[in-house]
Formats: C-alpha cells, sequence, structure tokens
C-alpha cells in the first residue's frame, strides 16, 4: 500500500516537472518619429516597426510620452501610431511598452533631440509696413541652405485694393487679404511662396495630416499662421475658423492655388480660389551658400 | 536568511539521524534537466537516512543544482539582430521522505521515496534580446541594445519522488543510481539522474 502511495506521489512530481514547455519571448519594440519633432508640434510616433517574436501573435502599444517613468499617458491600444505634441523644448526621452498576447512587455525609452537653428529679424522691404522673417538654417558638408519665411501676415497700407481689418489687434494679428494679383508683385526680395515651396513647408511641419496644426502653433520657431478667413463677392467669411494663403502658382487666367488651414483640423490642403478673392499673405526666400 | 536556517534545519535533523544506531549518509552528483523550460545542468545531493524498519527509512537531504539554456538565435528580422536568449536556474533544497526498501541488502537493494521539497531558487529567464538598426539623427540612445528578461526568485514548495537501485561494495559502502522527479509550484520543477555513494552503519 504504501508502495502504491509513493508510486502514485512519483507520478504526480514527474507530471509536474515535465509540464508543458515554455518558450517565452517577448515583442521585439522599435519606435521613431515619421518626422523630426519640434517643440509643441504635432508629430507622429511610430511603433509599427515592432514585432512579435512568435508566429501567431498581436500586439499593444501604450506610451510614457513625458519620459517621466510615472505613468503611461495613453492606455493599450492595437494601433501603434500616436500623435502626440512634441513636450521637449531641446531634448528628451519618450518611452514604450509593446505587449504581446500573452502579456510579456517589451520596453523601450528613446531620447529625441530638437536641432532647430533658426533667427529671427526684420529685413529692409519695399513696402511702407515692413513684416518680421524667420530664417531656418540647414547645414549639409559644404554648403548652408537658409529658408526665410515672413513670420507674420503681410499688412498693406489702407487702400480699397484690398482688405484690412478696423480693429488694430486684427490688423497686427491677421495683416491684409488682397487679390492674388497683388500679393504676387509685393516685394522684389521675398516672394509669393509657391505651391512646390508650400509642400516643403508642410513636410517640414509633419506632413498634410499634421501641417494645419503646426503651422498655427504660437511658438517663436513656427510660422503662426492666424485664421484670418476670406473675402468673396465683398464679403468676410470663415474669420477665425479658416486661413487662406496665396501660393505663387496659377491654375489658369482667373484662378490661383491657395493654402487653406482650419481651426477644426490638423489638416493643410491646397484649394483654388479666384484671382480676385481677397486671402492671406506670407512671403519667402531661399538663400544658398557654399 | 532562509538559507541559513535551511542549513539549521538539516544540521539538527541530520544530527538527530546521525545518532541513530542504524544509519546511513548518501553523497550523490546528478544531472538534472528542467523539462518546462528545458535547462539542463547539474548539482549534488547529501542525505542522511534512519533506518525505522527493515524495509522502512526515513531520509532527509539537501541539494544543490545549478541549470542554464542557451537558445540560439543570431538573424536578422527587419534590420533588427537577434541576439541569443539565456536561461539561469540555480537552488538550494530541503526534502525529507521515508523510503521504503525491497531487495537484499546484502548484495542490491531498490528503494523508492517520495516526500515534500522547500526549495529557494533564482532563475532569470531572457525574454527578449535585440540589437536596433541605427537611428535617425534625432534619436538619441544610450545602447542600440534592448535586453528584456523575467526573475523568479524566491522559497518555494513541492515534492520529490524517486527510485535508487543501490548495489554493496563493501562492508559499509554502497554505490547507487537513481532517478527522481521534483514538482515545485510556482517556480520550476526538474528530473535528474544520479550517482551516488553511501557509508552505512
Amino acid at each position: 500500500m504504501k508502495a502504491k502511495n509513493i508510486l502514485l506521489f512519483l507520478l504526480a512530481a514527474a507530471l509536474m516537472a515535465s509540464c508543458e514547455r515554455e518558450d517565452m519571448t517577448s515583442p521585439v519594440a522599435l519606435f521613431s518619429a515619421q518626422t523630426p519633432p519640434i517643440y509643441k508640434f504635432k508629430v507622429n510616433l511610430d511603433a509599427s516597426g515592432s514585432f512579435p517574436t512568435e508566429d501567431v501573435d498581436w500586439l499593444e502599444y501604450r506610451w510614457d510620452i513625458n519620459g517621466d517613468h510615472l505613468g503611461w499617458e495613453t492606455d493599450w491600444s492595437g494601433n501603434p501610431i500616436v500623435t502626440i505634441e512634441f513636450p521637449f523644448a531641446i531634448s528628451g526621452y519618450i518611452g514604450l511598452q509593446v505587449r504581446n498576447s500573452d502579456g510579456r512587455i517589451t520596453e523601450l525609452y528613446q531620447g529625441f533631440i530638437t536641432d532647430l537653428n533658426y533667427e529671427i529679424f526684420r529685413p529692409h522691404t519695399n513696402l511702407e509696413i515692413g513684416f518680421s522673417v524667420i530664417t531656418y538654417r540647414f547645414y549639409h558638408p559644404g554648403h548652408l541652405w537658409a529658408w526665410m519665411w515672413s513670420c507674420e501676415n503681410i499688412q498693406l497700407p489702407d487702400s480699397d485694393g484690398w482688405y484690412n481689418y478696423t480693429a488694430a489687434a486684427d490688423r497686427f494679428a491677421y495683416g491684409s487679404l488682397m487679390p492674388w494679383s497683388v500679393a504676387d508683385t509685393l516685394e522684389k526680395n521675398y516672394h509669393l511662396p509657391s505651391k512646390a515651396d508650400w509642400q516643403e513647408m508642410i513636410n517640414y511641419c509633419g506632413g498634410a495630416t499634421l501641417a494645419g496644426f503646426n503651422l498655427q502653433v504660437e511658438a517663436e520657431h513656427g510660422l503662426q499662421l492666424t485664421l484670418p478667413g476670406i473675402v468673396t463677392e465683398g464679403l468676410l467669411r470663415e474669420q477665425n475658423s479658416a486661413g487662406y494663403y496665396w501660393t505663387g502658382d496659377e491654375v489658369d487666367e482667373e484662378s490661383a492655388w491657395a493654402l487653406k488651414i482650419s481651426a477644426d483640423s490638423d489638416e493643410a490642403k491646397f484649394v483654388i480660389l479666384d484671382k480676385s478673392s481677397l486671402a492671406s499673405v506670407r512671403l519667402m526666400n531661399i538663400l544658398n551658400y557654399r | 536568511m532562509k538559507k541559513l536556517i535551511i542549513s539549521m534545519i538539516l544540521l539538527a535533523v541530520g544530527g538527530a539521524l546521525w545518532s541513530q544506531e542504524n544509519g546511513s549518509l548518501n553523497f550523490s552528483g546528478s544531472y538534472i534537466y528542467m523539462p518546462q523550460y528545458r535547462m539542463s545542468g547539474a548539482g549534488y545531493t547529501i542525505s542522511l537516512q534512519q533506518s525505522l524498519k527493515p524495509w522502512l527509512r526515513l531520509e532527509i537531504g539537501g541539494s544543490y543544482t545549478l541549470g542554464s539554456r542557451t537558445i540560439k538565435r543570431n538573424k536578422t528580422v527587419n534590420n533588427v539582430r537577434l541576439l541569443d536568449l539565456d536561461y539561469h536556474h540555480a537552488a538550494y533544497s530541503l526534502h525529507v521522505a521515508p523510503v521504503v526498501t525491497t531487495g537484499n541488502a546484502g548484495v542490491a537493494s531498490l528503494e523508492l521515496f517520495a516526500g515534500p521539497v522547500i526549495t529557494w531558487q533564482s532563475n532569470v529567464f531572457d525574454l527578449n534580446h535585440y540589437e536596433m538598426p541605427e537611428s535617425p539623427g534625432y534619436i538619441g540612445r544610450m545602447t542600440d541594445i534592448v535586453y528584456v528578461n523575467r526573475v523568479v526568485e524566491g522559497t518555494f514548495f513541492g515534492g520529490i519522488a524517486g527510485c535508487r537501485v543501490n548495489v554493496r561494495t563493501g562492508e559499509n559502502w554502497q554505490v547507487n543510481l537513481g532517478v527522481s522527479a521534483m514538482g515545485i509550484i510556482k517556480a520550476v520543477s526538474s528530473v535528474s539522474a544520479s550517482i551516488g555513494v553511501r557509508y552505512c552503519w
């Protein structure tokens, strides 16, 4: 009887010792920003490069966006992409946890650095009311590229040829709304940005889906586009809800391309406007030094 | 502290058994395998037996075991270099078991034993170990290597059961071969094969 009990115990112990094999692997966690991060600008953090190391699996993600290691700013989500307003003026850490279906987690913290080289100045112009210019500098081997944009909407003296807001504060914030023919011939050293120039700025500001927000960010290093609206058929429309900025590209004799941004959307898009419409203006220039 | 308590218990009970009229002291080395994590290693066991009846003894033993496993990966997936994963195991265990003996003690005998085990284990399991691809200039990393592991450490309980074949080689000496299985709750279980030498008095 004792031998029987011992045999039973032996079998139970052997069963316990040889229980199901367990290979434990946590996922590979990888993430990056889809565009170089800029302080206060929205940026997409993309962890879609993460992958499970087991054949059939799914992954969930959560983020420590301020990098304080104290908590997770997002809940677990199956979406590997998260849009954040980049919180660091110079540099900081952002953390990611990736969890597989077995609940195993890989955690990854990475430092992010913003490396903006810019200056703001007021150039000599042939306009009666001057404007400030922000110059972004990009260094390449043997080559300096200076990208100069007016960081205020162009403001002109009162005239019947364009629209000026009556309040001084509005004039300062919104500038003048003018027809394309006036916008295209304003200043000899700075020109109306072409559609390609604007597209480059859109790319710089996180791409079309985020540039509408980033172009409006009230930060010294941004263009700080405002939402003056548009004047068509003699009426001011969409004030504080949309901004229309002329491009230098004509569609035909009657119309030209403009950039549109909105208060309720992060998107920046090009629209076709009648040249007689009164819209906002930014000017720009590019300098190459070798 | 736990190891000290286990050692003191072992010494006290062992001393009590040593003082008995009939008993034996066994030293064995073992190969161990941990099926759940496929680790393997080696260990040794010291045990004392007291004869209660011609066919029944009481055994107390202590063992130390080490095990490991390396999962070779060394491949690149999506520009990520997957590095090898290592498992490590170390354990001190103490068991008490009644032993049923059959056969001719003068020549060869078979022992069956089973009893409870208390063990202190330290296990480190690599969950991942990889080298990330080169990062864009706006990302700064202290290292490109990511390492994730899980540690299972502490005192656990379980049971042990096994058998030994003893062959008499001298007036007081025996050699034995044995196999055993040790099931541990919430930690690492193992099976082992052992060879040992025993002094009887």
